[in-house]
């Protein structure tokens, strides 16, 4: 027979209605319902939905064990070919991904080229390795190279948007970028500079002094409170106002410095909760003798302070920024991730993935989309046809920008 | 011309949504796969026909939708709730292998020990091959900047007397001569306890690990220590081999999440203590084949780690060594192995 053999295949199971905890909708809803709904973050406006307005479907109906097996494989070619098979991997893992986002009971569609990828891989190891190779003749050049490698970023940051929403369609209609990097170019050399200092006084002057001590302390501090925030807030904002699907523009209606506080802002003390916890974590690695409990401990407050803070504050500034966008006048969201949430869910997949010395990856993959497409509720005014005529779709562009973008992991993930 | 589609025997008919890519709403066709054609009926009664090898189907994954690209650009997207069969993709040796049973299998074990051998034999081993082939002039230029860097943000200028230094450096050059490392030299440092080698043939011993010695046999074992990194090359070996293992953990962790780039870190830490662990007892091993070579007491190394573990006793201090993050062995088991290396080569001598 040359039909497709499906693994599953037999009589069909006889259908049923799911139950409450099986249904997607029914658990997004609950979450919606109950959540206390944050003044700061969900306009009122939206909270109610309008006589034109429908809610679409929202779900994620990837399966756990397939993806895990997809990762599994793909991850072994990955090692095998020594790194060479990872655009391929990439591809094939985000595009199972984006198929199970189904909205409105379809599929997104991801359309990148691998080899685009992979050139761009390439020119990034080569890029990389000819600056370690200066870096290790000369630990001093390391301050001008970080500088160097500044100066484009900004450039390559935006074009590096345009080829991921490039790459993303739904409906069979690409979404599109217009890159502005001018509009990112400032802080993006700030915060060159700031860490470029922070690398020559590394490398130049005695830390054990008082003055060097203090001016190591504010740069870290302009840098972690300062110019990174921004960075990223000012990038969030770019990546969502300048974007459109087919020939509809997305709007978002906020400013780069709302973004920016909501980083900081509420969250029932969390935030301070998280940075006393990592103080007092910290400090009592000190007295632990034994170094692998100390080692364990120290990795124990990295993950509280980066990967629970880091988690809090974006999806904080996410939640804030999508109750804000609208695609046209026809679609808005409402998010209601709850910061603290993310947070925990950030810390236990750092902390199964570790254990299980990264196997755990793909469960904790599938769980955060099924957990993000539970707490969005999207909604449409009008019908579909309301939509403009599209564009025919262009060749995505600026995958060498993506792969360089990606290695200096400033952050271009959602 | 796509060689994808895998032709069907019988026709297969099944209602389909069309989107043609220009609006956002979709249409309702009826699609005939048959075995060289696929046609589309609208509702107005027109059809649109492809040959069906230029119809590039889905990755078949999807259990509940399957999406066919038609060579018009368009999209066509059929629900297979009671999973129907749909005429599948000829799939690439690679997507065959990603399906097949063992492949699961294979792959969980292939994730867990590739890396580990990957990252703990085939990149030393690699690296090992290549460092001799370093020329030493780089190595050299490597080692004086980063000694002249540490001399400005870790260490002060020494303040032993110069008759000290002179005994001392008599010490250093007669063990490295008898070893053939002309181009080695000693350097004195004022800061913590410490000696190390850096690239290049650079070993800098701190005042304070003198003063710690109290006696020159004993500063003369440990600087033969040392001489045993610079004979491995343990400082440019290092190095690279660390470059390049944390290059390999980035292109095989994405960093799409967080979680993975804590992985990342856990296993350059755990890396960097393995390598670090072996380069030391390379130079253990060295050392004592050095000190009986040059008449001395091979036990003096030996001797001089049980004094470090009993003042580390008494001022309650940590030494970096006996766990699995540590840079050193556990002192016990390398005191074991040099009283061990002691006895078998004097009863040789």
């Amino acid at each position: 027979m040359a039909f497709w053999k499906n693994p599953f295949d037999g009589p069909p199971p006889i259908p049923r209605a799911p139950l409450p905890s099986e249904d997607p909708f029914f658990v997004r809803d609950e979450a919606l319902r109950t959540a206390e709904v944050d003044v700061d973050a969900v306009p009122h406006d939206r909270l109610d939905r309008k006589a034109t307005q429908r809610d679409l479907t929202l779900e994620f109906t990837g399966d756990t064990w397939e993806y895990f097996r997809l990762w599994a494989a793909t991850q072994a070619l990955i090692f095998v070919t020594l790194g060479l098979y990872a655009p391929w991997a990439k591809v094939r893992r985000t595009r199972y991904l984006a198929r199970h986002y189904r909205l409105d009971g379809v599929g997104f569609e991801y359309r990148a080229n691998p080899v685009a990828i992979l050139r761009g891989k390439l020119l990034v190891y080569a890029v990389l390795a000819i600056g370690a190779m200066l870096a290790f003749l000369n630990p001093f050049l390391i301050a001008p190279m970080v500088l160097v490698v500044y100066l484009p970023l900004a450039w390559l940051l935006t074009h590096s948007f345009r080829f991921r929403w490039q790459t993303i369609r739904y409906r069979n209609i690409a979404f599109g970028f217009r890159p502005d990097a001018k509009v990112v170019r400032w802080p993006v050399l700030a915060m060159g500079v700031v860490t470029a200092t922070l690398f020559l006084l590394q490398t130049t002057t005695d830390q054990k002094t008082l003055p060097a001590a203090l001016v190591l302390l504010l740069a870290s501090l302009a840098l972690g409170l300062l110019a990174w925030p921004y960075l990223t807030s000012k990038l969030l904002h770019h990546r969502f106002a300048n974007a459109r699907w087919g020939a509809t523009e997305l709007r978002l209606d906020c400013t780069v410095r709302e973004i920016f506080k909501m980083m900081f802002k509420g969250g029932k003390g969390f935030f301070i909760g998280i940075v006393v916890a990592f103080s007092v974590l910290n400090a009592l690695t000190v007295l632990i003798k034994n170094i692998d409990l100390r080692s364990i401990a120290q990795a124990l407050s990295y993950l509280l302070l980066t990967v629970c803070a880091v988690a809090f504050g974006r999806t904080r500034r996410l939640n804030y920024a999508l109750n804000r966008l609208s695609v046209g006048d026809q679609i808005t969201f409402i998010s209601t991730m709850e910061p603290d949430r993310a947070a925990g869910r950030a810390l236990r997949y750092g902390l199964a993935s570790v254990l299980t010395l990264g196997l755990a990856i793909p469960w904790a993959t599938i769980d955060f989309a099924r957990w993000r497409t539970q707490n969005l509720l999207v909604r449409l005014t009008g019908d579909w046809s309301d939509f403009p005529t599209n564009p025919p779709t262009v060749a995505a562009k600026g995958a060498i920008a993506d792969g360089l973008a990606e290695e200096f992991g400033i952050e271009v993930g959602w | 011309m796509n060689t994808r589609h895998e032709s069907v025997e019988s026709e297969l008919s099944v209602r389909a949504w069309r989107f043609d890519g220009v609006y956002a709403e979709r249409e309702l066709v009826d699609a005939l796969f048959a075995k060289d054609v696929v046609q589309l009926t609208r509702e107005d009664g027109s059809t649109l026909r492809f040959l069906a090898n230029q119809v590039t189907p889905s990755d078949d994954t999807d259990r509940e939708q399957r999406n066919f690209a038609l060579p018009d650009g368009t999209l066509l997207v059929i629900d297979t709730p009671q999973r129907a069969p749909i005429a599948a993709p000829r799939d690439s040796k690679i997507e065959r292998w990603i399906k097949s049973k063992g492949a699961t299998l294979f792959s969980v074990f292939a994730v867990l020990v590739l890396p580990a051998a990957l990252l703990t034999v085939v990149i030393p081993g690699a690296v090992n091959l290549a460092a001799p082939h370093i020329p030493l002039t780089w190595e050299t230029a490597l080692g004086e900047t980063v000694f002249s860097s540490l001399m400005k943000t870790q260490f002060q200028p020494s303040d032993l007397s110069s008759e000290h230094k002179a005994r001392l450096t008599a010490r250093f050059d007669e063990l490295k001569a008898s070893v053939g490392l002309g181009s080695a030299r000693l350097e004195f440092a004022g800061g913590i306890p410490n000696a190390f080698a850096l690239p290049g043939g650079i070993v800098v011993i701190t005042d304070q690990m003198v003063q710690l010695l109290d006696n020159d046999d004993r500063v003369a074992a440990v600087l033969a220590h040392e001489l045993g990194h610079v004979a491995n090359r343990h400082g440019l070996r290092g190095i690279a081999t660390h470059t390049i293992a944390a290059q390999v953990l980035t292109v095989a962790l994405t960093h799409d999440q967080l979680s993975q780039r804590v992985v990342d870190l856990v296993a350059q830490r755990a890396l960097t203590a393995r390598y670090s662990q072996q380069s030391e007892r390379e130079a253990d091993r060295f050392a004592c084949e050095l000190l009986v070579k040059t008449q001395r007491s091979a036990r003096s190394l030996a001797e001089t780690f049980e004094r470090f573990y009993v003042l580390a006793e008494r001022y309650n201090v940590n030494l970096d060594s006996g766990s699995y993050t540590s840079t050193h062995p556990p002192v016990d088991t390398r005191i074991a192995a040099l009283r061990a290396c002691a006895k078998e080569l004097e009863a040789a001598r």
